[in-house]
């Protein structure tokens, strides 16, 4: 929207003020979360459920880390992301330069194969897998948490994205360097692709991240409980304790928002991948 | 440095055939363009060359080695690209360094190819910059060099082997025209001082012409004729060629022959030019064309101009002024002719009617039919 | 070639012997690269097909299989009961109840969503000093989870204690209210994710083409409505899709907030699949499962047909 910095002040002071107030807005259930995770619960409500914290206790993100085991289900949910990120990453790297580079028979019915796992969310398929993980002994596990998300139809189709857009040129020239293909994947693809290659890494993580349905399917165990499902159970807790359930909310989403810090541009092309042309 | 030599070569990409039988011998250490318009398969016979596409028919030797089934690492060529082909990511150095990761170069004093060691292909490197002048850059990546610069680093990236053949894909095209008639001359330096087989791709004849021992003009996969620039500009072998080289280009009139009193000439709108006597080159017995039969008369704008006492009558359409010439477009018999005039003296008005005057040894005359030339 | 070459570690490249090497015949060489091409394709593809199988492909094929037949408490024994099973429960009130709650979630999330990601990213598209501050801020509810965002949301329409417990239109206690409660969260966590794809498509829109229209006399309304909304159509319609999707997907944050209830209430046709893991109701849990499936499938074709008509590619 052309709007120009030649716009007279009171314009401008306008957009300001709009801006702040949709930003409150936007930021409120947040601003509500954090103060009554500071405040006492009793003394919060005793005083009407004001604006502001009351009665703060400091030490509450301490606590709700050790009443809740976080550090524990911060692990867990640690351990899970790194797995499924790096597995999601090899095997849609593989199958992306499959798909671009190379010449096999069946390639275009394997392709809608790919396509087809799109339509079939763990929500459709829950009933079997868990059936599956349950037959396998993985309730309450690491592999039990990560098996349906090692490989990634999605993924794979970002990256051949990224591999198509490799001009020709440059693959003819590193096969007259006599780069054979994993050479070519490994010095030339990748590095060359590395910027749709980290966007899809960072949706793969936030994704990852916040897996609510699966893991509340395999997990029966408290201490096997990723910090999503962590919530659940420390959000259920009584009114006079609810300040806990927040902190460690708060905490959980808490690497997230440090990844749209630092990471901003990754994300967001990775998020829009597909919905905005060029 | 070796020959490279295709016998027969053809290329068929499903139905269509993109190189046409092409017998050609490119001498060690000459300068050979490969000269045609876009898509008349210049490109795929040199990317056979390569080994990038394969070979549908034909044999194609290396020195004298056959290397139809040879993968293209091991043909000992190098490729410069028309877009370079550089990789974005890895510093100039690193770019130069590449061919000698993966392939085996022949050394002098030992009897098998083999792999440098790192020692060994940093020297190599060194000396490619220097040969052409990248010796500070080396530790920029592409992004930060200029177009001219990039080109050079191809061209490093191409000698650092010591190839027996380098290839190039109209490396200058992507380069504005002051810098690519400097880079001509340094790319004619280069070969000489290399002392390489050079084949060059390019549609564009001036790039031929300045930079070619040898030129072979290819159109619709087929080669049309090859010989040195004088000798393809001065007698091309058919219309396609001598309607290619040159710029302006030739002018080509249909006329008929006329025999008279034992003098031939070809009658061309209201009046005739003396030729001299036509046979097919190199075919005596093919008989001289008879009276009446029709031809295509070519001469070169430099060898036509305007005399009052010229033989055939034109009308003046357009006049260009380039500063160094004139070039005056007339309508002759509906066709028209491009006449270069020095730019001394006033040209003719526009619409005024000129006579046309051409000596008999400048003028070409080709069968309309078979397009061949038959004098 | 022997070029004169600097001293040093130096070797001279050349040719030193030719070794006449003549290849043996034409077609075993090209046979042999095909055949390496396919097994290193089927080595690169292996890795996600055992995935896609395992866990795609082979619990669809479980589900029909479920479908069709009915086990007793203890998973112990089976018997087919033919597809009279998919029939009956696909008509059932139990499944119609759960698409229907199912349905009216995305009725309350997707449209008010899209609106207000709209509206924000317009309000947000502009040239002012500090600009990306508040596109940060916009984006932010990107980084809360399903859960984050229902605990986060449980603070304000916690029925006991929450902020607007007293507003009896989002009440949890209520049945009537008890969806629109939920879909909030939803739909204030959405505003993140929807804020960044509008604002990329906003951002695509060149700035010519505004420029070309307030010449023309286009007011800021008029310039919205002809310009901006035909030429972010395509990034709207994938957004759509995408909530939609989301939307039949929806159970954590019934999980946490309602459980289910009041009364039935927020059972989304996920929650009640969810609930079908006992071997007793994977029969009639795989059903719904295809169902949810079938829908999908129908609603994306649907909405990309409907849609791709009144998308706008291009100029």
């Amino acid at each position: 929207m052309a709007a120009d910095l030649n716009q007279p002040t009171w314009k401008k002071v306008a957009w300001y003020v709009g801006l702040t107030s949709l930003s409150l807005v936007v930021v409120f259930p947040v601003y509500m979360a954090l103060i009554r995770a500071l405040s006492t619960p009793v003394s919060y409500i005793q005083a009407g459920q004001p604006l502001r914290p009351v009665d703060i206790q400091w030490g509450i993100f301490a606590r709700a880390w050790r009443v809740g085991d976080l550090g524990a289900k911060m692990g867990i949910s640690a351990v899970t992301t790194f797995v499924i990120v790096a597995a999601q990453l090899i095997t849609a790297l593989l199958a992306a330069y499959a798909f671009t580079f190379l010449r096999f028979p069946f390639r275009r019915v394997l392709f809608a194969v790919f396509i087809a796992t799109l339509m079939l969310p763990i929500e459709v398929t829950l009933i079997p897998n868990v059936q599956t993980i349950r037959d396998l002994h993985w309730l309450n596990s690491y592999p039990g948490l990560v098996a349906p998300f090692l490989a990634t139809a999605f993924g794979t189709f970002l990256i051949r994205q990224g591999f198509s857009g490799i001009p020709r040129d440059l693959r003819d020239a590193s096969q007259l360097d006599g780069f054979g293909h994993l050479a070519f994947l490994w010095r030339v693809a990748i590095p060359v692709t590395r910027p749709v290659i980290a966007s899809f890494a960072v949706i793969a993580f936030l994704s990852a991240w916040n897996q609510y349905t699966w893991p509340r399917a395999v997990v029966t165990e408290g201490r096997w409980e990723t910090i999503q499902i962590g919530l659940k159970s420390l959000s259920a807790a009584k009114v006079e304790e609810n300040n806990i359930g927040l902190a460690a909310a708060i905490m959980a989403a808490l690497p997230i928002l440090l990844l749209l810090i630092f990471l901003q541009r990754q994300l967001i092309r990775g998020l829009t991948a597909g919905a905005v042309k060029g | 440095m070796s020959k490279v030599v295709f016998e027969d070569i053809t290329k068929r990409f499903d139905d269509v055939v993109a190189v046409d039988r092409l017998s050609l011998e490119v001498h060690d250490g000459e300068f050979l363009v490969l000269l045609g318009p876009s898509g008349c398969g210049k490109t795929t016979a040199l990317r056979m060359v390569a080994g990038l596409d394969t070979i549908t028919d034909g044999t194609l030797r290396i020195g004298d080695r056959i290397v139809n089934e040879i993968e293209a690492k091991d043909r000992d060529i190098s490729m410069v690209f028309q877009s370079y082909a550089l990789y974005p990511h890895m510093t100039v150095a690193k770019n130069i360094e590449s061919p000698l990761l993966a392939r085996k170069v022949s050394v002098v004093g030992e009897a098998e190819p083999r792999k440098l060691t790192k020692a060994e292909r940093d020297v190599q490197v060194a000396d490619a910059a220097r040969t052409l002048g990248l010796t500070d850059l080396l530790a920029r990546k592409p992004a930060a060099l200029s177009g001219g610069q990039r080109q050079r680093v191809a061209l490093a990236r191409a000698i650092v082997s010591r190839p027996k053949a380098f290839l190039m894909d109209e490396p200058l095209s992507n380069l504005d025209a002051k810098l690519r008639a400097q880079t001509r001359v340094e790319l004619v330096d280069l070969q000489r001082r290399l002392e390489a087989t050079f084949l060059y791709v390019t549609h564009d004849q001036v790039e031929a012409m300045t930079m070619a021992t040898r030129i072979a003009i290819i159109t619709e996969g087929r080669l049309q004729q090859v010989g040195a620039p004088q000798a393809v500009y001065e007698r091309p072998h058919n219309l396609f060629v001598a309607r290619f080289i040159g710029s302006p280009p030739m002018n080509t009139v249909a006329g008929t022959v006329a025999i008279d009193a034992g003098e031939a000439y070809v009658v061309v709108g209201d009046g005739r030019f003396r030729v001299d006597a036509m046979t097919a080159p190199g075919d005596a017995t093919r008989a001289a064309p008879v009276d009446g039969a029709k031809v295509i008369l070519g001469v070169r704008p430099e060898h036509i101009s305007l005399e009052s006492g010229g033989t055939v009558t034109a009308t003046i359409t357009a006049v260009e002024w380039l500063g160094h010439e004139i070039h005056v477009i007339c309508d002759l018999a509906g066709t028209p002719v491009i006449v270069r005039q020095p730019s001394e003296g006033s040209p003719p008005a526009i619409g005024s009617t000129v006579r046309l005057t051409a000596a008999p040894d400048e003028l070409h005359l080709f069968d309309p039919d078979t397009t061949e030339r038959i004098n | 070639m022997t070029t004169p070459l600097s001293e040093g570690a130096g070797v001279v490249l050349g040719d030193a012997t030719e070794p006449s090497r003549s290849s043996p015949g034409r077609a075993p060489r090209r046979l042999k690269h095909s055949v390496k091409e396919s097994l290193l394709a089927a080595a690169f593809l292996l890795p996600s097909l055992v995935i896609f199988v395992t866990f795609f492909f082979y619990p669809l094929y479980r589900l029909v299989y479920l479908g069709l037949h009915q086990q007793n408490r203890f998973g112990t024994a089976e018997r087919y009961v033919g597809p009279s099973q998919f029939t009956d429960v696909l008509s059932g009130s139990d499944f119609r109840e759960g698409l229907s709650i199912s349905g009216r979630y995305v009725l309350l999330t997707v449209p008010l969503g899209l609106v207000l990601g709209v509206l924000l990213a317009v309000a947000a598209n502009r040239r002012l000093r500090g600009i990306k501050v508040f596109q940060t801020i916009f984006a932010s509810t990107v980084a809360t989870s399903v859960a984050v965002a229902s605990v986060v949301f449980f603070v304000l329409i916690n029925p006991q204690v929450g902020y607007f417990k007293n507003v009896g239109f989002l009440s949890l206690n209520n049945p009537a209210s008890a969806l629109r409660g939920v879909a909030l969260s939803s739909v204030w966590q959405n505003l993140g994710l929807t804020f960044i794809i509008v604002l990329a498509g906003l951002q695509a829109v060149p700035e010519e083409l505004y420029e070309a229209a307030t010449l023309d006399g286009y007011g800021p309304i008029r310039r919205f409505f002809k310009i901006t909304l035909p030429l972010i159509s395509p990034t709207m319609m994938f957004l759509v899709v995408v909530l939609v999707v989301f939307a039949f997907q929806a159970f954590a944050q019934i999980d946490i907030l309602t459980g289910g209830g009041p009364a039935g209430s927020t059972q989304t046709l996920v929650w009640k699949i969810f609930n079908s893991q006992q071997p007793l109701d994977q029969g009639t849990g795989a059903v719904m499962a295809i169902g949810l499936f079938a829908i999908t499938l129908v609603v994306t074709a649907v909405q990309f047909s409907i849609l791709d008509r009144r998308v706008h590619y291009g100029r």
